[in-house]
């Protein structure tokens, strides 16, 4: 038996073979012996997993269990809540620092790879910004 | 949350429960998460086979619940629409989990049926002779050792009784995929569970 006829038996044993396709499994069924056999067996396992489903519970108390679900909606409707001008805000302080953190990163990077530089080299840097004129500058030692 | 309003939530319908909790009610989503907390974290179990996933999946899906109450419309029971975002959040996770797990090669002959259509049947029934409570555990060790590609098929043919198209629809492979995933894993559970019966039987 190929696969194409083993996957048209299991669609029979579902009830979802096409109408023009089971006068042909059934005749298969009463026929083939080997073909009966993988039938039942396939209906066999079916009815068992229906039938048999493990019997699980919440490894928690009620209470606690609650509690969690608690906590996390609050977290989401405080989350929700959060109004957009404060989140711009958080992040136009974020701003400030991201520039001169990747100087930082760049300087140490080719710090690293100047050939004969045994010391390391002292940066300082000074930053200033304007939200007036929305620019910038910072400047190195 | 706002405060809740008394009312009578052990004896109340799931139905009234969902109309007090959509008002805010916290007391009456309490209730209905008592009910139905064992069988969704049970099917969030049986699809990750991973406790702590499990439960935070479980979890995340009452969260979800409460914030989509308005969208529940009635047409099916809550705990079947409970099921069904517990279903599509650990269908998600096991999305993300393949995208950064190599697929080895067992898995993907797998995916087409491996070699499994080819093994004997040597019994009609290979959980005849097991006693309900063995079987029970049987299965559910059988199912643990399935992939997660397919176990997800057979949870949602088997537990949730969706046909091939909607789990296809759903899991987002194509329908001759189903059938083939779906063969599989009734034969390796049916080659599973005759180990069972040659074991009791030597």
């Amino acid at each position: 038996m190929n696969l194409e006829t083993l996957l048209e038996i299991q669609a029979y044993a579902d009830g979802e073979l096409s109408s023009g396709r089971v006068a042909e499994i059934e005749r298969l069924l009463a026929v083939d012996p080997r073909a009966k056999a993988q039938y039942l067996e396939l209906v066999g396992v079916r009815n068992a997993i229906q039938e048999h489903e493990a019997q699980t519970v919440v490894p928690e108390t009620r209470e606690f269990f609650w509690s969690q679900i608690q906590r996390r909606i609050a977290q989401a409707e405080k989350a929700a809540a959060t109004p957009v001008r404060e989140r711009y805000q958080r992040w136009n302080v974020l701003r400030w620092f991201a520039p001169v953190l990747a100087l930082a990163a760049v300087l140490a990077v080719v710090s690293v790879r100047q050939p004969g530089v045994s010391t390391p080299i002292e940066v300082t840097t000074v930053t200033f910004h304007s939200d007036a004129d929305g620019v910038t500058f910072h400047w190195l030692d | 949350m706002p405060l809740s309003l008394k009312h009578d939530y052990p004896s109340a319908a799931d139905e009234a429960l969902v109309e007090w909790a959509r008002a805010g009610d916290t007391e009456a989503f309490e209730q209905l998460v008592f009910r139905h907390r064992d069988k969704i974290y049970a099917r969030a179990l049986m699809m990750m086979r991973n406790e702590e996933e499990a439960l935070d999946l479980a979890q995340e899906a009452w969260v979800k619940a409460w914030q989509r109450l308005h969208q529940f419309q009635g047409d099916s029971s809550f705990a079947t629409w409970m099921t069904r975002i517990v279903i599509n959040l650990c269908l998600d996770q096991i999305r993300r989990q393949k995208k950064t797990r190599a697929e080895s090669i067992e898995q993907l002959e797998e995916e087409v049926g491996g070699v499994e259509h080819q093994l004997p049947v040597e019994s009609a029934n290979p959980t005849e002779g097991l006693e309900k409570d063995e079987l029970r555990r049987k299965i559910d060790d059988a199912m643990s050792k399935l992939t997660p590609a397919h176990r997800m098929v057979v949870v949602l043919h088997e537990f949730e009784g969706l046909e091939y198209k909607e789990i296809a629809k759903r899991v987002g492979i194509s329908i001759g995929t189903v059938m083939s995933r779906l063969f599989y894993a009734r034969r390796r559970l049916a080659t599973l569970l005759r180990g069972v019966q040659r074991e009791r039987n030597e």
